[in-house]
């Protein structure tokens, strides 16, 4: 159905005043194991983010096509729910589309994704080779029945790869993500030839004691952690008091070396994004500063409830782009000397929603990295459990690295070095 | 215009020509596969938090994917924009990865209906009426805990129909309809807060309130996030654990299931890789997937490839049976695909996934385990986990436990994981006892998350690293 239809139907039944977030996503991904092709796969979504009013009560639903069963199911959600405000909604824009059509080929960089299995030729320990690289293109468009019809786009590059050593039947491996939106960002050989090197350092693994350690996360393990806080300071967890991060705005909740701000405007980091999908302008804002929090993230429903203005984090729920922890003045060498003893933490497994508890603040993971003798990397250490609070986290932060990398669209961070963290092994 | 589910008034199919056409034209570059799969979903959730019905979060999709194999590379391509002529151009464009020709031409069976009876269908059951049991639960809890903070409740609606269409004739028609409960709560106590988290799912419409009292299973949740309030730190080590059944076996989702299904074994990525027919595990371990199962969570008539799912033994009394795999598989496995296919939606090519997977009752007793451990963990409600197949590294988070000493239960403990290595700990599973209980949950893997059962009686865990704090 098209959108004029739509909303000539919608008003039929009395639903007025709606807006539609359209989002097209295209995706090419492949994937090799040993050189050998493991699959291909590509796609074309378009879906719709719909809010809608009725009687002065507005309400949203999720498809990814337009018809009369939309509508039936918005007039349910009206007649159910109890969380009653009428939301504002775009009136005047200049209005843009976006002609150009994308091309999200991956087929000439095939050729050059299998070569890379000849690195591990030289490696004799090195039993399994994986790389894959995929190419994301995502279109946001907002349409209202007030004439509204504005765009804004997306590319990204991901890649992908992980190396198993094997020496006695004691499989070990390393891996690496790496998200661009150049893909002449993205040096493939030397994240290979690093991975590999990283897998066979994990061979000679020794037990740690279980205490207290001194640790450096990674940018890629600091970038996951960091994405936790989305969902802490997510004004709709903050309304319900299901934040371990309640009533805490413009307090000191972590340490004064720590500053979090999210910066969707940045074209260079992953995230970029001009408005939300609800039509609302982003702005660089400053989360955490010297360890105070700053500001709560609000979408068009939560800032109506509080009768203030969105912070245009309203991607379908509350989320962010570009958020980060600036970066400090030591790269990761130095930030190994300065250690000098410790752990340094390249990985960790857990549970999607309890292993990093965004209610209590509780963290418990399971980490996999090198132990750190004299500033120097020596043997890999021994899956262990690393145990903490985000508090106690964030309020033994040391020093911040230089090496701010993103996890996705949403976190990054450099690499962070911290003190005194309970791990059992 | 729509592809499927397209009848005349008179009921007949309006689909099969053009199936026949679509894939005969995956096939023309020399593919020795091809298969179309379309699928139409709806979810509903009833979500009541702070005491009322705050949000039904929903989604209506509808979309398809194809795929086709030559030897050992498949390609897949999938989308919601469905019209014949978009459909013609996506195919065109993904058989450009063959370079080879072939003039053969498909020909469809009639059409098989493998639908799953629903009794009640999600939309035949009153909506005012799940609201009402929702706030019931949530003012029951209220008036009972005053340390409750907050209290979250939800059923979850999931229904999808599907069609399967390949190359090799097979045509068939399917749904799924899942519904679940699920409830959290909250609570704090002098700065001190926790949550406890219960969930009851089945693969079946809103008849599956005959099999649970919500009211109790709530209230004994909100329970243990009060006592949870209470809890102490518990300093980590390597000990003997005692797990509770039900979702329990999570351990051995995370630690052999991942590791048995093709998708890993095939590349050899798997540390269980080439050892079909050997001793893994303690001769206590039978380990079952059984998708056949009415009613369970993971449980359908087919799989996402159209075939019949199965009861397949995976391991039996130590000894490794069988792998799960799938169509792709197959062929470079030497084992046939055993109704394992299973995938999150059109836009992921299905894999070999778990569906119900249990491990098999034994005689041992709780209390002779309790009393077999001088200082131990008894891992009361364990949460969700994760794995690394490559390396056969897994980890598990334990929602409450107790401690053990002297061959007794003593205090609630808190802050706990279970880490370990597959091969090692299934060789330390040491006592197994006739409790059999399945649980729900979800799996996300290379084919996206989907509806999954675990299950176990209690078992006893000789030494695996606990970590605390």
């Amino acid at each position: 159905m098209r959108y004029q239809t739509f909303f000539k139907e919608a008003k039929k039944k009395n639903i007025t005043n709606i807006q539609i977030a359209e989002v097209t996503k295209m995706n090419s991904q492949v994937s090799f194991i040993n050189g050998q092709m493991e699959d291909y796969s590509d796609s074309t979504n378009v879906s719709y983010e719909i809010k809608a009013e009725y009687n002065g009560k507005t309400v949203k639903t999720n498809s990814n096509y337009l018809g009369v069963e939309i509508l039936d199911n918005l007039l349910l959600k009206i007649n159910l729910t109890d969380t009653n405000y009428q939301n504002t909604y775009l009136e005047t824009r200049k209005n843009n589309s976006i002609k150009k059509k994308p091309n999200i080929s991956i087929v000439d960089i095939m050729d050059r994704l299998k070569q890379l299995n000849s690195i591990k030729e030289n490696y004799r320990e090195i039993k399994t080779l994986q790389v894959s690289f995929s190419n994301q293109y995502e279109k946001r468009r907002i349409i209202n029945s007030n004439g509204v019809d504005i765009a804004t786009d997306n590319n990204l590059y991901t890649f992908y790869t992980e190396a198993v050593a094997d020496r006695n039947n004691s499989p070990v491996s390393y891996n690496c993500q790496m998200i661009e939106t150049l893909r002449k960002n993205i040096n493939f050989e030397e994240i290979v030839e690093d991975t590999i090197e990283k897998a066979i350092l994990s061979l000679n693994k020794e037990k740690l004691d279980s205490k207290k350690y001194n640790i450096i996360l990674s940018n890629s393990v600091a970038g996951e952690i960091l994405s936790h806080l989305i969902d802490m300071i997510s004004m709709i967890n903050i309304r319900n008091n299901m934040s371990c991060l309640n009533n805490k705005l413009n307090q000191k909740v972590f340490s004064d070396k720590l500053t979090i701000v999210e910066d969707p405007l940045n074209k260079k980091y992953p995230g970029y994004s001009i408005f939300d999908n609800e039509g609302t302008y982003t702005n660089k804002k400053i989360l955490v500063e010297r360890g105070i929090l700053k500001e709560y993230l609000y979408n068009n429903q939560e800032a109506t409830l509080k009768n203030r203005k969105s912070t245009g984090n309203g991607y379908g729920t509350i989320d962010t782009r570009n958020m980060y922890i600036p970066i400090g003045n030591k790269n990761l060498v130095n930030l190994f000397s300065t250690m000098k003893d410790g752990l340094y933490i390249t990985n960790f497994m857990g549970s999607s929603n309890t292993s990093i508890d965004t209610s209590t603040g509780s963290i418990s993971i399971q980490v996999f990295g090198f132990v750190l003798q004299d500033g120097k990397i020596q043997n890999s250490f021994e899956p262990a459990v690393l145990t903490t609070t985000i508090f106690e986290l964030f309020n033994n932060l040391e020093e911040i690295g230089t090496d701010l990398e993103f996890v996705d669209t949403t976190a990054g961070s450099p690499s962070i070095y911290v003190k005194n963290i309970s791990i059992a092994a | 215009m729509l592809i499927v589910f397209c009848y005349n008034k008179n009921g007949d199919d309006m689909n099969k020509e053009l199936l026949e056409e679509l894939l005969t034209l995956a096939l023309s570059t020399g593919a020795d596969f091809a298969e179309i799969y379309y699928e139409n979903r709806k979810r509903n959730n009833f979500n009541v938090t702070s005491s009322k019905l705050d949000n039904i979060s929903s989604n209506i999709s509808r979309g398809v994917g194809v795929r086709i194999f030559k030897d050992k590379e498949y390609f897949y391509s999938s989308s919601n924009i469905i019209t014949p002529n978009y459909l013609r151009k996506m195919i065109r464009n993904l058989v450009k990865n063959i370079k080879d020709k072939s003039n053969k031409k498909v020909k469809l069976n009639s059409i098989e209906n493998k639908s799953q009876l629903v009794k009640i269908p999600h939309h035949k059951f009153d909506n005012a009426m799940k609201k009402q049991i929702l706030l019931e639960v949530d003012d029951k809890i209220r008036k009972t805990y005053k340390e409750v903070t907050q209290v979250a409740v939800s059923f979850l609606e999931n229904s999808r129909e599907f069609v399967v269409a390949n190359s090799e004739g097979k045509y068939v028609k399917s749904n799924s309809c899942h519904t679940r409960y699920v409830c959290q709560v909250y609570t704090e106590k002098k700065g001190v807060k926790e949550k406890e988290f219960y969930s009851f799912g089945r693969s079946m419409g809103y008849e599956f309130l005959d099999e649970i009292d919500i009211i109790e299973k709530s209230l004994s949740t909100a329970k243990i996030a009060v006592e949870k309030l209470y809890a102490q730190d518990f300093k980590g080590g390597e000990l003997p654990v005692v797990i509770a059944p039900g979702f329990g076996a999570v351990i051995f989702h995370e630690a052999c299931g991942h590791g048995l299904e093709a998708t890993s074994v095939a590349p050899k990525t798997s540390v269980f890789s080439n050892l079909k027919g050997r001793k893994i595990a303690s001769d206590k371990v039978t380990l079952i997937d059984d998708g056949t199962i009415p009613g369970e969570w993971g449980s359908s008539v087919i799989d996402d490839e159209g075939e019949t799912t199965k009861k397949n033994i995976l391991i039996e009394k130590g000894i490794l049976k069988n792998y799960l795999v799938d169509r792709f598989n197959e062929s470079s496995m030497r084992q046939r695909r055993n109704g394992c296919g299973r995938r999150q939606s059109y836009n992921y090519a299905p894999t070999s996934r778990m569906s119900n997977t249990y491990l098999a009752p034994g005689n041992d007793t709780f209390e002779d385990m309790i009393k077999s451990i001088k200082l131990g963990v008894y891992c009361e409600r364990m949460s969700g986990g994760s794995v690394n197949p490559a390396t056969g590294d897994f980890n598990f988070a334990v929602d409450t436990a107790i401690l053990i000493k002297d061959g007794k239960l003593t205090d609630r403990i808190k802050g706990i994981t279970l880490i370990g290595n597959s091969l090692e700990v299934l060789k330390n599973v040491e006592m197994v006892s006739s409790d059999l209980v399945l649980s729900d949950g979800y799996c996300g893997s290379k084919s996206g998350m989907i509806h999954v059962t675990i299950g176990q009686p209690t078992i006893k865990i000789s030494k695996i690293l606990v970590g605390g704090k």
